[in-house]
């Protein structure tokens, strides 16, 4: 009687659940605490660690479930345990870049507005240098040569050639 | 008392800190009478359901929010 309710070695139709075992060595102790959370909320999850390396899985279900439900439970659960495993091991090989990416852009957003003030302030005082050496020029020009004066006796040729009109 | 209203809950102590298992005794205790039972590698919970709370997934429910804790303490 008893064997007919345990179906396989890791399903008991009896109490909804199903029982499998993974190597720690493979899937870290971390690994397999995360993958838990995702499915804490849809069923009773249980670990176990019985020999050394091993920790024992259980999931039971919350509703009735089928023997094809609960070795898809399982299968979902591996599926999801590599899923973690994959977005772990990339997430630590890409940390030096992220570090470097958003230190860079912190650093940037500090500095920026320090440097962009200091162009200003220093575009500004070029451009006013400018402005007073164009003025002391043109000074210059108003004072040594005085159109009034018509040193390249403009004048006289205009009238010249007024005349032979 | 009747033998259904207890149960034995044991948890590994690697896998399930005393101090998460004391904290869920703590917030299961309106619910529940619990006893801890401190061990080398397990510690057991033992859970009596006594009043209005007749839930007999009380242990399963326990064992997630134990579980759940250990997870968030990470």
């Amino acid at each position: 009687m008893k064997s007919n309710k345990i179906i396989n070695n890791n399903i008991n139709l009896e109490n909804n659940g199903i029982i499998f075992s993974l190597n720690t060595k493979i899937y870290p102790q971390e690994i397999i605490y995360k993958t838990c959370y995702t499915f804490i909320d849809r069923m009773y999850v249980y670990l176990d660690s019985l020999k050394k390396n091993k920790i024992t899985v259980s999931l039971k279900g919350k509703e009735k479930l089928t023997k094809k439900q609960l070795e898809s439970l399982k299968d979902e659960f591996l599926n999801e345990l590599l899923n973690i495993l994959i977005r772990e091991a990339v997430s630590r090989k890409n940390q030096k870049f992220l570090e470097y990416i958003i230190g860079g852009a912190i650093t940037a957003s500090l500095e920026k507005p320090e440097m962009k003030k200091e162009n200003k302030k220093e575009g500004m005082d070029k451009v006013e240098k400018e402005i007073e050496s164009l003025k002391k020029e043109l000074e210059k020009i108003e004072c040594s040569e005085d159109y009034r004066k018509d040193p390249l006796n403009i004048k006289k040729i205009f009238r010249n050639h007024e005349r032979k009109r | 008392m009747k033998e259904k209203d207890k149960q034995f809950l044991k948890f590994h102590s690697k896998l399930y800190s005393l101090e998460n298992l004391k904290k869920a005794i703590k917030d299961y205790e309106e619910i529940a009478e619990f006893r801890l039972i401190k061990g080398k590698d397990y510690n057991k919970v033992e859970i009596k359901i006594s009043g209005d709370y007749q839930d007999e997934n009380i242990g399963d429910e326990f064992k997630n929010y134990a579980l759940f804790l250990n997870i968030r303490s990470l």
